[in-house]
């Protein structure tokens, strides 16, 4: 039998694995990591809304067949109306959940946290073009949809 | 000047009168050994799964700190400690993946004991007390989880409490007295058996289950605390939804080690049947198995029947686990139609599991035995070494110092990523260090093994071309190489220079102090 076959090539390999693995990290944790976490810089317009925008969950909206989210097909336009309040006038706690995950790249993942009780608000900054169609989480009757615009003026 | 030549002064010394001290306690009764090699972590899944109990004993203390066992402050406390509190999300995640952990461990624990047939050599009240401990664990780990008392935690404290009251006769008086009435004292009891009774209870049982012969490997541990460090960084645990009673709770499902009971009480037939007679039988059966194993061997491969009832449990569990996760995701249809699983089809499953089961067991054997036939045929053909890495002693260093170097650069990158917010990140990367640290103590005590060894011998008289002893090789022609001819030579010939000594496979000290004196410390362990 042979003797332990000793060679360079495993100290090499293996140092050169630590290296790499030191450079993928700063990498990540010093230039990937805060480049995809920054925010993007967004016009003072569209930050500051002209005016705010409702939309309501009127009375009754529990009940398939009435109305829910009124108005229920909304467009708004950035730099105008695109601090969209979902305001719940209805007696049970509702939800605003998007039907597919969606994120806006300076506000984040849009959708209520957990319920909108009786009386409180949903309030979301829109800066980016999109269609959203959402849905009350309890009650999947409820459909309704928002669509961001950019502003012709 | 007095110089003291003596490598035992200071802390050393304290610490050596202090383990001499331990000598007439408790704990010399224990053999614990420092593998100074790579043993298979399945020998000592007991002694990890033991490691991730004092991993929740911390974080679960330091969590004691700021949650409140309170009905309408539970869940606003458990926020706090996640956002507010200081490496309080870093703990929560710690003691909440530590749990998964826990019950994986001790699970894979049990099987590996089952179907290597351990139970045999230690004897039954190992096994016995070791399932129960199991339960006990998975009880320990569903109160963890109910008292944040989120919308998930309330259905899973309500299920608990009707199963409890649908004991027959003093099912009612159980749930009274350990449960109390109504959340506002389920929200407490549970926490009050959560941090102590239940603890208590598996302390108890642990002094018992404790086998005297028990082995710490520090990469292995390191390991595991890491995977669970990093687990916790890739899918933090969120807060779940704050009860509340007017709100509609939403389609929620228990943690993974109850989802299996969660099916059977899906099917809607009785709830004390499904939700506590079964998982009974079920514990009960696992209890009895050693004895009704009457096979002499060990071998999962000699003992058809009782491997093929574990597998067929097992089959059972993994489905009924997966079931109980699902449920349809069509909103359309009502809550209610989406939970229910028709029992017909439930049960037809269940019971087609168990030919299935003992079949997939038969084939299993057959195949094993067939290969092991095989491999006994081409043994002599086979190839016989075995890839190794064999790394030089000045490889060995750098490489100890390049993980260093790593280990520096990761503790950089964990601070600023919690400096900056970056929580989970941070968690991730402390899980990266410990990893690594498991990696660098295995190449230590690898260093350690290969210094023992004595230098390679000389190149022997041939591989010389020198011309200045030309009598040697005709005076010595044979005696020195390896390979000898039984019963030719001198006896003294037969005793060639072992290139490596053997090290053995478990030793009480990894060798901190090599040149100590063997008289005193670990070593008296050993001693009659």
């Amino acid at each position: 039998m042979s003797a332990p076959q000793t060679s360079h090539a495993y100290g090499i390999g293996v140092i050169t694995v630590i290296v790499g693995m030191s450079v993928v990290l700063i990498f990540y944790s010093g230039f990937y990591l805060p480049e995809s976490l920054a925010k993007p810089t967004v016009s003072e317009h569209i930050l500051n809304p002209e005016e705010p925008f409702v939309i309501e969950i009127v009375p009754g909206a529990v009940t398939e067949g009435n109305e829910n989210y009124v108005p229920n097909k909304a467009t708004v336009l950035l730099g105008i109306s695109n601090l969209v309040t979902w305001e719940n006038n209805d007696e049970t706690p509702h939800t605003v959940t998007p039907d597919h995950r969606t994120a806006d790249s300076y506000s984040g993942d849009f959708g209520s946290v957990g319920v909108v009780m009786p009386g409180e608000t949903f309030e979301f900054l829109f800066t980016e073009e999109q269609e959203i169609p959402y849905h009350c989480d309890p009650h999947p009757w409820m459909k309704g949809t928002i669509k961001i615009e950019k502003s012709r003026f | 000047m007095a110089v003291s030549l003596s490598r035992r002064t200071g802390a050393v010394a304290f610490f050596y009168w202090l383990w001499d001290g331990f000598d007439r306690s408790i704990f010399t009764a224990i053999k614990f050994s420092f593998p100074a090699r790579f043993v298979s972590p399945f020998g000592f899944l007991g002694m990890l799964t033991f490691i991730t109990f004092i991993i929740l004993g911390i974080t679960g203390a330091l969590l004691m700190f700021y949650y409140q066992p309170i009905l309408d402050r539970a869940w606003d406390s458990v926020q706090f400690i996640n956002d507010e509190v200081p490496f309080g999300f870093h703990m929560r995640n710690i003691h909440y993946h530590g749990s998964n952990a826990m019950v994986l461990l001790a699970v894979l624990h049990m099987y590996y004991q089952f179907f290597s047939g351990r139970y045999k050599i230690r004897n039954e009240l190992l096994w016995v007390t070791g399932v129960i401990l199991g339960v006990v664990t998975v009880l320990e780990a569903f109160t963890g989880y109910d008292v944040i008392f989120s919308e998930r935690a309330e259905l899973a404290i309500s299920i608990a409490a009707s199963l409890t009251t649908s004991i027959p006769v003093v099912g009612p008086l159980i749930r009274e007295s350990a449960l109390g009435s109504g959340f506002s004292d389920f929200v407490l009891r549970f926490y009050a058996q959560h941090v102590f009774l239940l603890p208590i209870v598996m302390l108890g049982l642990m002094a018992v289950h404790f086998p005297r012969f028990l082995v710490f490997d520090v990469p292995m541990v390191m390991a595991i605390s890491g995977a669970i460090l990093i687990t916790g960084g890739v899918f933090p645990i969120d807060m779940g939804f704050k009860f509340q009673p007017t709100v509609p709770p939403g389609v929620t499902v228990p943690e993974w080690y109850l989802t299996a009971i969660y099916a059977f009480m899906r099917t809607q037939y009785d709830k004390f049947v499904t939700g506590l007679l079964w998982p009974l039988i079920f514990i009960a059966s696992l209890l009895l198995i050693p004895f009704i194993d009457r096979y002499k061997k060990f071998s999962w491969k000699d003992r058809p029947m009782v491997t093929a009832f574990g597998i067929t449990g097992l089959a059972q569990i993994m489905v009924t686990t997966y079931w109980g996760f699902y449920i349809s995701p069509d909103v359309t249809i009502p809550l209610v139609e989406r939970l229910v699983i028709d029992p017909l089809f439930f049960y037809s499953v269940m019971i087609l599991l168990v030919p299935m089961s003992f079949g997939f067991t038969y084939m299993m054997i057959h195949m094993a035995k067939e290969s092991e036939r095989k491999a006994k045929l081409h043994k002599e053909k086979g190839p016989q070494k075995v890839a190794t890495i064999h790394l030089t002693e000045k490889w060995i260093n750098w490489l100890l110092v390049a993980l260093l170097a790593f280990q520096v650069l990761l503790n950089i990158a964990a601070y600023n990523a919690a400096l900056i917010g970056m929580k989970n990140i941070s968690l991730f990367f402390i899980g990266i260090i410990l990893l690594v640290f498991a990696g660098f103590f295995h190449i230590y005590r690898y260093g350690l093994a290969q210094a023992k060894n004595p230098p390679p011998p000389p190149p022997q008289a041939p591989a010389l071309e020198s011309e200045e002893k030309p009598m040697l090789p005709k005076q010595q022609p044979v005696p020195e190489t390896s390979k000898l001819t039984e019963g030719s030579g001198k006896p003294e010939d037969k005793k060639e220079l072992p290139s490596e000594i053997p090290t053995p496979k478990v030793k009480a000290d990894v060798g901190f102090d090599v040149n100590r004196d063997t008289n005193i410390g670990l070593d008296d362990l050993s001693k009659p």
